[in-house]
């Protein structure tokens, strides 16, 4: 059995004013996964990421990272992670290198480490030729890989990123993908939360989804999106239709004359679609997913969920 | 190990904050010094050579003492006000509390760079006066060590407000409204004993008092009772307003949600 990297029992925070931010939530991240944290604004990713960092104090409940208690060992518990926060917050007006190099400082780096540290850091996030210039110049883009490179600079065994590719064009966000990667394929630990779905069913082993301050789905991504009951097909087709075919068992939409949308249950095969439609007359040229299929999975629960409030407050 | 590693935290936190103020330095450190000459031509010499001398040395020397240990105390206080408050205000006090130090630590980072900042200044004020008195070293450790307590005292002190500030009003409302009162009342421009009552009496009070007459016994050797008092009174309160900053930090008051 692999070691928790991030262990969380029964933890609660509610902030002033009774706003839930986490409700009663037990979650473990193994070493060395790349663990997805999703759920819609205002659903505890922050929280809980505040709460691993001491930045936001539970109100009950054990968090252990590295196998520390982040109460009573606070300090044991940060030197071993690395934290990339969702808004910017180092001092616009230092220069970048300063201000990775004062971080490293701040981790116990000599200063003779912490400028080799600096060095190394800025190349892998494509800022050394910044290095002397001051922050404020840098894009959005750059300023999150700023944050990214800042962490890693004492070499985190967890890092841990709130939603890190935020307002980055796509070039970005796709170097920053094999960065992480990397890192985690040299043994890291990455707790990333995000919006981007494609990201996360892109870049981690293991999902959880929060929702209102409660995890409503979690797991192995692939054991997660296996579990999805239905997908949504778009059909080009070959030629246009008047009207949706009718084919039993399955619910057919016509979007236009040359689209067709069908959701396809869980355990029926394309190759069994193709050949009913097929068989009303139906040629198709190309095919492809409505959604994500990680965006059908929360959609799904966030909606399950949703109707479960509902009907107890009924 | 450890303790390594807190020296080197340490060095960086002193190496931030004084990068920090040097970068403005026009800002941060002319001030004091052109507030002081003006004083020593106006107050020292213009007016002073009609009031002659006082405690036996020319006005202008009387007041050097509180006008060097005036710039020592509210460059430390304004340097770690203004510095906390800029940190919280843009988040960048996070870049500390996420890292794996002590709350006495990240005190002693801000307290050191205000400290820095307000000796500095002292030592450039005493510096331009020279054309203008008999600067004079009466006793070296009363004067160094009171300059440096009080840096440290006030540095202390700014930690708190730049701890409650909510805005930047907030962080020159302590600074205007009592502690230049403070210094102006604890007898930098008069001695204490010709005040009228209750002032006189007032002055035992006020801190800043024994900060001023145990500075200027420590250059001139005239002060109305031994510098060791003025010292040992500071160290007390400095003892006492640094742990009420490490408690507020350890406690993450203003600074943990």
């Amino acid at each position: 059995m692999t070691a928790a990297a991030i262990a969380l029992q029964s933890v609660a925070k509610r902030y002033a004013g009774g706003r839930v931010g986490l409700a009663n939530v037990d979650l473990e991240v193994p070493a060395g996964s790349f663990f997805g944290l999703l759920g819609p604004n205002g659903a505890g990713k922050t929280t809980l990421v505040g709460l691993l960092t001491t930045l936001v104090r539970a109100d009950r409940g054990s968090i252990r990272v590295c196998g520390h208690d982040v109460a009573t060992q606070a300090v044991a518990a940060k030197a071993c992670m690395g934290v990339v926060p969702q808004e910017v917050n180092f001092n616009s007006f230092e220069p970048v290198g300063e201000i990775v190099e004062a971080q490293a400082a701040y981790y116990g780096l000599s200063p003779r480490r912490a400028r080799e540290r600096t060095g190394e850091v800025l190349e892998q996030a494509g800022l050394l030729d910044r290095r002397e210039q001051s922050a404020w110049g840098l894009s959005g883009g750059m300023k999150r890989r700023l944050m990214i490179a800042r962490a890693l600079v004492h070499r985190p065994r967890v890092l841990l990123l709130d939603e890190p590719t935020a307002g980055v064009d796509l070039e970005g966000r796709h170097a920053t993908w094999e960065l992480l990667r990397g890192l985690n394929a040299d043994g890291v630990t990455i707790l990333l939360t995000t919006h981007y779905l494609e990201e996360a069913e892109s870049l981690c082993d293991r999902l959880a989804i929060l929702d209102q301050g409660e995890i409503v789905a979690r797991g192995e991504t692939g054991e997660l999106l296996h579990g999805l009951n239905v997908q949504t097909l778009v059909l080009e087709l070959n030629a246009p239709l008047d009207a949706a075919p009718v084919l039993e068992g399955l619910a057919t939409r016509l979007v236009d004359t040359w689209t067709l949308e069908i959701d396809l249950p869980q355990g029926m095969e394309v190759n069994d679609l193709f050949d009913r439609l097929g068989g009303s007359g139906v040629r198709v040229a190309g095919l492809r997913n409505k959604r994500n299929r990680l965006e059908s999975l929360f959609l799904q629960r966030i909606a399950k969920r949703a109707d479960a409030l509902q009907g107890a407050g009924a | 190990m450890r303790l390594a590693a807190y020296a080197f935290a340490y060095r960086g936190m002193v190496v931030k904050q004084v990068r920090r103020f040097l970068r403005a330095w026009v800002q941060n450190l002319l001030p004091s010094v052109v507030t002081t000459v003006l004083f020593l031509v106006i107050f020292g010499h213009l007016i002073g050579r009609e009031l002659g001398t006082m405690r036996g040395v020319d006005y202008a020397d009387f007041i050097l003492p509180g006008l060097i240990i005036l710039a020592v105390a509210t460059n430390a206080y304004s340097n770690v006000t203004l510095a906390f408050y800029g940190a919280r205000l843009q988040r960048h006090i996070e870049e500390l509390l996420v890292a794996p130090l002590p709350a006495w630590l990240i005190v002693a980072g801000f307290a050191t760079g205000g400290v820095i900042r307000g000796l500095l200044a002292g030592a450039l004020v005493a510096l331009v006066a020279i054309p203008f008195t008999h600067l004079q070293l009466h006793h070296l450790a009363a004067t160094l060590g009171i300059a440096l307590i009080s840096a440290l005292l006030f540095a202390l002190a700014g930690l708190l407000n730049g701890l409650y500030a909510r805005s930047f009003d907030h962080t020159s409302v302590v600074a205007t409204f009592v502690l230049t009162p403070l210094i102006y009342l604890g007898g930098l421009f008069y001695p204490v004993e010709r005040m009228p009552e209750p002032w006189q009496s007032l002055a035992v009070l006020n801190p800043l008092y024994y900060m001023i007459e145990g500075f200027r016994y420590g250059l001139l050797g005239t002060g109305s009772f031994a510098w060791a008092t003025t010292f040992w009174v500071l160290v007390g309160a400095t003892l006492v307003v640094g742990g009420l900053a490490w408690a507020l930090v350890a406690r993450g008051v203003r600074i943990r949600t």
